[in-house]
């Protein structure tokens, strides 16, 4: 369906000219990263899963992107041009989760994932080097379990240095 | 022939089934000629499923219509190659490609312990059987490559154009070898759990399948990524869509394996978690599956839906309940053979390497997931979009890049100040240089100023090792300069394989970062005489050139460079229509060097004359691609066969040879 789409998308692009880009090119009261920051946290409507930023000169990206524009002439903040698109589209035209409400979940999922997995990990060591500390286990002898070569290679640095 | 495919399905499916129960059932009674029964059922499966295969190959190639999957993917215009890869371009023929390779695997591990592993082999074998006797049910059951149509179409649909490219004859099967290969070492492990041979037999056993699977699937990535940045044209290479996450989680985890076993066949640690990431490395190669064939999860690259997918999550979930089951049996005698001696040793680095790897896969998988989960949730979906994986990924990476520098430098079991003094200096001292060497030229990024050196601490950790050896050698041995670095690397062919690898990996991770953090893009509709500023070049448009081939039409925007103000010749990015099925490709134009990628667009063509064109200037990508052929050498190497491993096998016992086996990784 999206590679379908995305055909589609680009037959119309390439059989006409977009003229709404040029003719908001003729009104620069914003400047380009401006529009180029907001279209990078706004997915494409044209099914490609790409930003409108990553999406390229296409009837559809340019369209959103004169919305962006629009919105910023108007003086609008970020924030506000994004939720002016989500009430649009819905929260799916977001291209990352909102650090707030069951999005802040997205981001902190991980995050807790690998801080617990480091605490039982990091304690886990901590109490298997201590009981072997308890223990009194003899301290490994040198070169114990290294191979021929790898213990060539010490003494080798150990004459030399 | 299709008739002929068919019944060697049926059979293959049944004698698949016989198998596994014939081969658990010998095992556990200890009846030899039932056991002589299964391996002759394993081979007749290999020939029938190569016959099917065959039989398929030969229908896609006669053009013989009639077929329903011979008429949606192949025509007659398309070329030979082309329609061979057919095979693996739609959802029958690729799951007879995966039951195909999987049976070959099976015979492959027949010939492996012909001498060996008795105890083990019917067990692995009965594992394999069962998952291709699933496989061989779905083809015959649900997606039937030899389905025939009710009248025969005089040509038929042909391949989609963004899969006629030469990327479809080996990315592909590349990826397929990855996910394939996976079911043997998890055989091995579930076989070790099976048959209570809990030791590092299973490990030894399969850690060249480990390496061929690990290799292949990374090469699959990577082949993937060169792929969508020359062909699909949207200028970047990666685009965290759930294909590629689903590829790339099975290679973390994957990694994270390769690494950890080490620890259990040096200090007999980590039995569980082995078992727990081969579990959890062959199921996310199934879910890879099941989100590349079956579609579960929205993607760009789905190449089609059907239950197929739920009957792979099915598949997932009952390898979970039966793995974890096993594993849970087990854990009395699973206990570690040492303790650990110090919390600055080469094990406890390893543990965090395979925190961070395990973590990242986590969080590409939470991030893939979340848009299901949320709507599960709160009834609308929420997407988790590029920008969100660069944002989490990215430190988690940085990690990863620091820990894989940080492990050679630290000794086994514990290591001294002398030991961490002498091995740190010169790495350290070279990533401190490579920071002020940068924020010298400007570069002011926090992210930049920690990611390059670390990078560079570890090529100078890697190229130390080296240095160590060589001289070592020279001193030792007498060894001529020359020949010191062969010798030194075939004489230890996983441990320098390893190194080498670690130098691949710091390649692509160059080109990666630079990419993401300096690729710069312009864009603008230009007439003829205009022109478009983009990093150093500046592209002036002379005028569109059109063409047309039997099957497509060409148009291309003839673009003049120039590079730090000197003509610089020509770059011509092309829109294609292919006629028949009415579809538009972008053709890029692409100027790769070692310091940057010039990267051209053509968007759309008025009727004015005019062009919209899209320009990139990608920095050091070029690199992404060496470092994987370093990777690709580094993992051969280690791969390779070593007569010292022969002789070992052959004369020295078991304790003895685990020590000095693992000494050598």
């Amino acid at each position: 369906m999206s590679r379908l789409a995305l055909a589609t998308m680009l037959l119309m692009a390439f059989l006409a000219l977009e003229g709404s880009m040029m003719a908001a090119q003729a009104q620069p009261s914003y400047t380009e990263a401006e529009v180029d920051a907001i279209a990078g946290e706004l997915m494409c409507e044209c099914g490609a899963a790409v930003t409108v930023a990553d999406c390229g000169n296409n009837t559809i990206a340019n369209g959103m992107r004169d919305i962006i524009r629009q919105q910023v002439a108007l003086g609008k903040s970020s924030g506000e041009i994004l939720d002016h698109f989500a009430t649009l589209y819905g929260e799916c035209i977001l291209a990352e989760p909102r650090k707030s409400g069951i999005g802040l979940a997205a981001w902190l999922g991980p995050l807790v994932a690998i801080i617990a997995g480091g605490a039982v990990l990091g304690g886990s060591m901590w109490a298997w080097a201590s009981r072997r500390g308890r223990r009194r286990e003899p301290p490994p002898t040198s070169h114990q379990d290294l191979d021929e070569y790898e213990r060539r290679v010490e003494e080798e640095l150990k004459r030399f240095e | 022939m299709g008739d002929i495919g068919y019944v060697a399905l049926v059979i293959a499916f049944v004698l698949a089934a016989y198998a596994t129960g014939a081969s658990l059932i010998a095992v556990r009674t200890g009846q030899g000629d039932l056991w002589l029964s299964a391996r002759n059922a394993v081979w007749v499966t290999v020939a029938l499923t190569s016959l099917a295969s065959a039989a398929l190959l030969y229908s896609l190639l006669s053009r013989d219509f009639g077929l329903r999957y011979v008429a949606e993917y192949t025509s007659r215009d398309l070329s030979i190659p082309l329609t061979l890869s057919a095979w693996w371009a739609g959802q029958a023929g690729s799951l007879l490609f995966w039951s195909w390779l999987l049976a070959v695997f099976a015979g492959a591990v027949l010939i492996q312990n012909r001498r060996q592993n008795h105890e083990l082999t019917p067990y692995t074998l009965s594992v394999i059987m069962a998952i291709l006797a699933f496989f061989l049910g779905v083809v015959l059951f649900a997606e039937n490559p030899f389905e025939k149509l009710p009248a025969t179409p005089a040509d038929g649909l042909g391949l989609n154009p963004l899969l006629r490219n030469k990327g479809m004859l080996y990315h592909p099967p590349m990826l397929y070898l990855g996910y394939v290969g996976f079911t043997v070492p998890y055989a091995y492990a579930m076989a070790a759990l099976m048959s209570g041979r809990l030791g590092n037999q299973w490990i030894h056993a399969s850690r060249r399948w480990i390496l061929f699977a690990w290799l292949f699937l990374g090469a699959g990535n990577l082949l993937g990524a060169q792929w969508a940045y020359t062909v699909l044209g949207w200028g970047g290479f990666w685009g965290w869509d759930p294909v590629e996450n689903a590829s790339l989680m099975p290679w973390l985890t994957g990694t994270a394996f390769l690494h950890s076993v080490m620890i259990q066949q040096r200090r007999g640690m980590l039995k569980v978690w082995n078992l727990a990431l081969i579990i959890t490395t062959f199921s996310l190669c199934l879910f890879g599956t099941a989100v590349t064939r079956g579609g579960i999860l929205s993607s760009v690259h789905s190449f089609s839906a059907g239950p197929l997918g739920w009957l792979l999550v099915g598949l997932i979930a009952v390898v979970l309940l039966v793995s974890l089951r096993l594993l849970w049996e087990r854990m009395p005698d699973l206990r570690s053979e040492h303790e650990l001696d110090s919390l600055i040793s080469r094990e406890s680095n390893f543990l965090f390497n395979n925190l961070i790897l395990v973590g990242a896969a986590f969080a590409i998988f939470w991030g893939s997931i979340f848009p299901l989960l949320s709507e599960a949730v709160q009834g609308s979906s929420i997407t988790v979009g590029p920008s969100f994986y660069n944002q989490v990924t990215g430190p988690i990476f940085l990690a990863m890049i620091v820990l894989m520098g940080l492990c050679p430098l630290i000794g086994w079991r514990k290591a001294s100040p002398e030991n961490l003094m002498r091995n740190f200096l010169i790495p350290v001292s070279v990533a401190l240089a490579a920071g002020v060497l940068l924020y010298g030229q400007g570069i002011r990024s926090l992210a930049a100023l920690l990611a390059f050196p670390a990078m560079a601490f570890v090529a100078a950790v890697s190229l130390q090792e080296f240095y160590r050896g060589v001289r070592a050698r020279v001193r030792a041995d007498r060894d001529n300069l020359l020949w010191a670095l062969p010798r030194l690397v075939w004489s230890n062919k996983p441990r320098y394989g390893g190194q080498i690898v670690h130098l691949g990996t710091i390649l692509i991770a160059m080109g990666v970062a630079s990419y993401f953090m300096y690729s710069t893009s312009a864009s603008a509709i230009l007439a003829p005489g205009e022109s478009l500023s983009v990093g150093r070049y500046e592209l002036t448009f002379d005028g569109v050139e059109q063409r047309s081939t039997e099957t497509r039409d060409l148009v291309a925007a003839n673009l003049a460079v120039t590079r730090d103000g000197e003509p610089d010749g020509t770059i011509m990015p092309e829109k294609v229509l292919f006629r028949r099925q009415q579809s538009v490709m972008t053709n890029i134009g692409l100027r790769a060097g070692l310091r940057e990628d010039l990267y051209v667009i053509l968007g759309s063509i008025g009727d004015d004359g005019r062009v919209s064109i899209e320009a990139f200037v990608n920095p050091m990508v070029t690199w992404i691609w060496i470092g994987g052929g370093v990777m690709l050498a580094g993992t051969l190497i280690a791969f390779w066969p070593d007569s010292r491993e022969r002789r070992r096998a052959l004369h020295l016992p078991e304790m003895e040879l685990r020590t000095l086996e693992s000494s050598r990784v």
